[in-house]
């Protein structure tokens, strides 16, 4: 086959392609260029033991949000904005009015300084709502070789290649489905693919020659890459842009694995040697089995002139994408204008009495609305928002496991290991070991013919029961881990004073809780609760990777009851009543509950949790009103459903989740504290004045500020398109590889949330808008934070989310558009 | 008692009717009832030894309308009551976004009510009838997603494979009905005997044997008709649970049904053996490296129907039952819970299993001293090597044991799963034996010339497969073993 493309370019016609100005032969090093720009484009997800939010462009944070979302649409075949049947609920509700939609149109001239749409008028926009949904198929393309040969002959040639190379990845990153395993090459994915091809039987139309063809590369990527260059692609001519384009193209085919993929790319650079597993597989892999695939179809009939051919938008459909455009920026006015409306100035000034419990909670927006009751409870309590994982990075290594969980944002390496103690560590430990290694045993037996066969006959009818049992929502399918062993707890004595003094000294000066504590400060980790539901970590703490924070919690709560580290502390200045004590405990966010690890028996303590439990019903018919419909719930009947919701094995939406999250608000509580956020809200404590090297500052918005902004564009994608950025209609979703989800029998990996979390009856349940952050701190200080950093200057000056100064003095925001501050209340009462 | 049978047929379209028109009470509570009542009247036709019959016309003495429920149609329509209850139960919740719910909740109980008029019809006619019906209706349920490509493709090719089943059957009617001059099952199983020694007719009954074989290999997903069950995934879950515990096992049902026929005709029996035995071997080699939940219980459906088709073939009808029944349970656990599957990964990354492979003289003296064992035990716990098919059933037993063995890594742990496994078996195997007593063929068994080669190849099969998946990783090692492995994990279907 090499040789019969070798004489191709003698067949195709130029058309008249210029030379000197559009054809840069890719040497070695600009290859090199163009696949690191174009694997750098691709963010990890996680599997589904740590599954935490992630942007899926993150990636594309270095170029501007409309231009991003112009290229995913060409690439992908989705255009990401709103749709317009959302909008114009939203418009005909008055939830977005016409002073919103003015200042966006007004906001967007400035931002985009495109004098083409200076005589937009108003109509127009409004006209938008009523015109047609330009449909995905009809958008223009890049394309890579497989489309080009799907359009010629009509045929779906580029899913069955998706399909096919989700074949192999299945297969090479399973984690315990199938019994007999794909051999691997110690040289990485590629190699294993390579050399395992020749027994496919993968057959192209018109090229039986590929499999051969195949056989005779090189086992390293990189150069069969440059091979497949040098050979075939190099003749068709196209510039560096095309290449890189291309590339991304055919990732983007793959999408979902690909972003596995880097997640272990990614973990190998952080974790080096450490890790357990050897795997030199990076995306280049991946680009050279899909490269491979592509070329397969490469014939004199394609139209090359189409070949990964990125033309920006155009004509009509670039007005009617940057209509769409403005009013996602109406969308956000108008949120913006209602939390503005809402923040109150007046508790500012209150002077500070010793509070009697503080509780500290994940910034988490599910948190707001418990946050809220309990302060309207008793004003002798604080809250505090902080992430989740209590700024104790932890790997818990539970008894009896041989390998732990990181308890902390997947973007930190964890400082120290902790483990689990009980009175008797020996029996536990054994009875957790067997109990696995029996259920693993039953798992392996049922995959094995003969063993399948019998143990079908004779131990068929337990399944029935089973399925009594979790029909009535008794049991739940799933292997409850933690159930395995009561009584258990952190230890903490192996661990050095020194990481513990450390550790304690860093977290409580981050959640500003170095002075005026209270009698009890109780830090909540928190999770949710759900049966049979592979993305049960979407539910649970993302800054905790995905597990339930409260360990995190538990850890904290019990070194800073040492005495020994007490005493250290002091002497670093930071001073803890003798009267103090912490406890620990996690938010169910499922059904709303707060438990509390190791109550103490004291009549105030007691008092509090009173007061906790009138907080937590209200909560609960605040947050699952949304949930469970119009009907007015009893509270016991709540109760009940809410159990239902996180035991029942057929429940697709336990809870809502995250969804509807529009802002992440920074700054003492007091501007918040009496306001209702509605659960929107990520809420971080920050004190400016506490704060002179703007150290603190710096870490929310190089950290809670990334997180957020990955969790709002997640969930941002996933409404827009559940299909192809998220998870698809959960009721088809097939668990492969025991660590994701394809869709019906054969499909790319999905990524990304449910329909069920985002969706209801078909809508937005979510509102897809960008994430408004705002900061109580001076524009300088913010300034300076941005300049200093790279990923936050690009975020912000991209447009990937919105930054806003509460300046207090004033009583006035500032908005921050293109390096700049504008006054915010200004440009919209006027 | 008659009213209370038609009654039961019906229930799960009537609660799913009274759930959807008054809301004000949660009807789908009393669903349960259904099984109780399949439960009770099963039990009264074993007490009593009479089926409960209720006959709404008769053409003539050859043709009747009407259903009948004795002891064996009571234990599988009990199954799939069961099943199906929990299925509607299941998609209430599972469902609640879906815009077309109320379609689906009604098919679904419209597919379940087809089965259970299909298995208590006293007339092949309406079998075939009710047969239609249920593919009707499942067929309409595949397609809940119509505008997914996926979707399409499978529920076609499940339409063509089922009509063509229908056709066969549809001969197997006329050339029957030639021969009986009626197409009750009463009078089909019992003029079988007479007519067929008679050795009237050689041509007709030869083209209903072939016929009836090819049905129910086409109903029952048997190698090479398997092809389109794999691909049934782009449906909601409750429907491959459905779909893998209460409908696909009829083929099986149908050779019970018929089972005084066909044991007039040992060709017939000896070809559904090799059926059977070839698709338990060809499911379980794919299952071994499927790499999804779904499919791989799919493969897991093809080879355990192999196996029940084995034992049909071998004349091992009760067995047969209590495969039909217990892999229904299981099956539909197994997809309802399906999500849940992600625990193994977490399982696998708390606890290192070592992935070592046993030696490889281990196998074969567990296997060797299991199969010796089970052979020593069966005898005494009261299966004679006089039961059909004996041999072959003990050696899977004691292949299955040193399966279990071998695959528990704390072999302690294993004991008691093997014994139970063997206690129950053989319990099961009693109690059924004594519940169908008279409904049931059961007769002295004496291998013949064909049947010793059967025998012969069948174990030599499962032997075969037995020494595969434990040296998987010895195999892998040659360009052979690498080919199979590709082969197993394409399922067949490509190259």
């Amino acid at each position: 086959m090499a040789k019969k493309v070798n004489e191709m370019p003698k067949t195709i016609t130029l058309h008249g392609n210029n030379k000197e100005n559009s054809y840069c032969a890719p040497q070695n090093t600009s290859l090199d260029l163009i696949l690191e720009r174009v694997t750098s484009r691709i963010t990890p997800t996680w599997d589904t033991r740590d599954y935490v939010a992630v942007n899926p462009l993150f990636g594309y944070r270095n170029t501007n949000f409309l231009e991003v979302i112009d290229r995913i649409q060409k690439l992908r075949g989705t255009r990401l904005l709103p749709s317009r049947s959302y909008l114009s609920q939203k418009y005909w509700s008055q939830q977005i009015q016409d002073r919103d939609l003015t200042y966006a149109l007004m906001l967007f001239q400035g931002l985009e300084r495109n004098h083409d749409f200076d005589n937009l008028e108003f109509d127009q926009l409004i006209a938008f709502l009523d015109q047609k949904e330009i449909p995905s198929d009809d958008l223009e393309k890049v394309n890579c070789l497989t489309d080009l040969y799907d359009q010629e002959n009509q045929t779906e040639e580029t899913i069955k290649v998706t399909n096919e190379v989700s074949k192999w990845l299945a297969a090479y990153y399973d984690q315990g489905q199938s019994v007999w395993r794909l051999p691997k090459n110690p040289l990485g994915l590629y190699a294993t693919w390579k050399n395992m091809f020749r027994f496919d039987g993968f057959t192209v139309k018109n090229n039986k020659s590929f499999v051969e063809y195949v056989k005779r590369l090189p086992n390293n990527p990189r150069k069969t890459i440059e091979l497949i260059f040098t050979d075939l692609l190099d003749k068709l001519l196209l510039s560096e842009e095309q290449v890189e384009i291309y590339f991304e193209r055919l990732l983007f085919t793959v999408f979902g694995w690909a972003t596995l993929v880097k997640k272990y790319d990614f973990e190998n650079q952080l974790f080096g040697n450490k890790l357990k597993r050897q795997d030199p597989t990076t995306l280049l892999h991946l680009i050279a089995i899909r490269l491979t695939y592509d070329v397969a179809y490469l014939n004199e009939s394609l139209d090359f002139e189409k070949l990964a051919n990125f033309v920006p938008i155009e004509g009509k459909a670039k007005t009617d994408m940057l209509i769409n455009y403005i009013w996602l920026l109406a969308d956000e006015v108008a949120v913006r204008r209602m939390i503005v409306e809402k923040m109150n100035f007046k508790h500012l000034d209150s002077s500070k009495r010793r509070p009697l419990a503080q509780m500290a909670f994940c910034i988490d927006v599910r948190s707001e609305v418990i946050r809220r009751e309990i302060e309207k409870k008793s004003e002798e309590i604080e809250t505090i928002g902080f992430a989740g994982f209590f700024g104790v990075p932890i790997a818990l290594k539970k008894l009896g496991f041989d390998n732990p969980d990181h308890q902390c944002p997947v973007l930190l390496k964890p400082v120290i290991e902790v483990t689990e103690k009980s009175e008797e560590p020996e029996k536990l430990m054994r009875k957790r070991r067997a109990e696995f290694l029996k259920r693993y045993g039953l798992k392996n037996s049922q995959q094995y013919s003969h063993s399948s066969f019998s143990l079908a006959e004779s131990f068929g009818i337990s399944y029935a029961w089973k399925m009594l049992l979790n029909n009535l929502g008794l049991t739940k399918p799933n292997y409850e881990f933690e159930n395995l062993a009561d009584g258990l707890e952190l230890d903490i004595e192996k661990i050095s004073l020194k990481s513990k003094v450390d550790l304690a000294f860093n977290a409580l000066f981050n959640m500003g809780l170095t002075e005026n504590l209270g009698k009890y400060v109780i830090f909540f980790g928190h999770g949710g609760e759900s049966a049979n539901n592979p993305y049960q970590g979407a539910l649970d703490c993302g800054a905790c990777a995905g597990h339930n924070g409260r360990y995190n919690a538990e850890f904290l709560a019990k070194i800073l009851n040492d005495e020994n580290v007490r005493n250290e502390l002091n002497v670093k200045g930071v001073s803890i009543p003798v009267d103090t004590h912490f406890c620990s405990g996690w938010h169910n966010t499922t059904t709303d509950e707060l438990n509390v690890h190791k109550k103490i028996e004291d009549k105030e303590f007691k008092k509090i949790m009173n007061l906790v439990e009138d907080a937590v019903s209200k909560c609960k018919a605040e947050r699952f009103s949304n949930l469970i419909g119009n009907k007015s719930y009893q509270l016991d009947s709540l109760k009940k459903e809410l159990r239902a919701r996180s035991r029942n094995w057929s429940e697709t939406r336990p809870e809502w989740g995250l969804a509807r999250n529009h802002s992440f608000i920074v700054g003492r509580r007091e501007l918040t504290r009496t306001v209702d956020l509605q659960g929107r809200s990520f809420l971080h404590d920050y004190n400016e004045r506490t704060d002179p090297d703007l150290l603190k500052l710096e870490l929310i918005m190089t950290a809670p500020m990334i997180v957020t902004n990955w969790i709002n564009m997640q969930y941002y994608s996933s409404t827009i398109d559940p299909e192809k950025f998220g998870t698809g209609n959960k009721v088809l979703n097939n668990v492969v590889g025991t660590i994701g989800c394809i869709q019906g029998n054969q499909s790319d990996l999905l990524t990304g949330l449910s329909e069920q979390s985002v969706r209801l009856n078909g809508n937005y349940f979510h509102e897809p808008i960008r994430l408004q952050v705002f900061i109580e701190a001076k524009t300088p200080s913010i300034d300076k934070i941005i300049n200093k950093h790279p990923m936050v200057s690009e975020l912000v000056s991209n447009n990937w989310l919105h930054i806003i100064s509460i300046d207090v003095l004033h009583e006035s925001f500032k908005l921050r558009l293109k390096n700049k501050w504008i006054d915010m209340k200004e440009a919209l009462w006027n | 008692m008659n009213l209370i049978l038609l009654l039961l047929i019906f229930f799960p379209r009537i609660i799913n009717f009274l759930s959807s028109y008054f809301k004000f009470y949660d009807f789908r509570g009393l669903s349960f009832l259904g099984v109780v009542g399949f439960g009770i009247l099963t039990g009264l036709t074993i007490a009593w030894g009479d089926p409960v019959n209720i006959i709404f016309f008769s053409v003539s003495d050859s043709i009747i309308f009407g259903f009948s429920l004795d002891p064996l149609s009571g234990i599988v329509s009990t199954t799939v009551i069961f099943i199906g209850s929990m299925v509607m139960r299941f998609s209430e919740r599972y469902l609640a976004d879906d815009l077309n719910k109320s379609l689906f909740h009604q098919n679904i109980a419209n597919t379940i009510c087809f089965v259970l008029l299909m298995l208590n019809s006293m007339n092949l006619l309406f079998f075939w009838l009710f047969w239609v019906g249920t593919s009707y209706y499942l067929h309409k349920l595949l397609l809940h997603f119509n505008e997914r490509v996926g979707a399409r493709i499978a529920a076609q090719e499940k339409f063509w494979v089922s009509r063509m089943g229908d056709v066969f059957i549809l001969i197997t009617m006329v050339a029957l009905y030639q021969v009986f001059g009626s197409l009750n099952f009463s009078v089909l199983t019992q003029d079988a005997e007479k007519l067929i020694s008679d050795g009237s007719n050689p041509f007709l009954i030869g083209v209903a044997g072939v016929s009836l074989v090819l049905g129910v290999m086409t109903k029952s997903a048997q190698f090479p008709f398997h092809f389109w069950l794999p691909k049934t995934m782009e449906t909601p879950t409750p429907v491959s649970a459905l779909m893998h515990a209460g409908i696909i096992n009829a083929g099986g049902f149908l050779v019970i049904r018929m089972g005084s026929f066909l044991n007039q005709l040992p060709w017939a029996l000896n070809s559904l053996a090799i059926v059977g035995g070839v698709t338990a071997f060809f499911g379980s080699f794919v299952m071994l490296s499927q790499t999804n939940i779904k499919r791989s219980l799919a493969y897991s459906t093809i080879s355990q129907m192999g196996f029940m088709m084995l034992q049909c073939g071998l004349g091992a009808f009760t067995i047969a039952i209590v495969h039909i029944v217990g892999h229904a349970f299981y099956k539909a656990h197994s997809f309802l819970s399906s999500g849940s599957v992600t625990d193994i990964g977490k399982m696998n990354r708390y606890v290192s299993a070592p992935e070592c492979e046993p030696m490889l003289w281990t196998p074969f003296v567990v296997g060797f001293v299991s199969v010796i064992t089970v052979f020593l035990l069966g005898p005494f716990l009261g299966y004679s090597y006089e039961k059909p098919g004996a041999v072959i059933l003990l050696l899977v037993l004691g292949l299955a044991c040193a399966q279990i063995f071998i695959s528990h890594k704390i072999k302690s742990a294993s004991i008691l799963p093997i014994t139970s496994l063997i206690v129950i078996y053989f319990s099961l195997y009693h109690f059924v034996s004594w519940a169908l007593e008279g409904s049931l063929l059961t007769t002295a068994y004496n291998l013949e010339g064909n049947q010793v080669v059967i025998h012969i190849s069948v174990g030599v099969l499962f032997v075969s497969l037995y020494l595969i998946q434990n040296n998987l990783n010895r195999i892998l090692k040659t360009e052979v073993g690498q080919r199979l492995y590709i082969k197993s994990l394409n399922g067949g279907e490509l190259g």
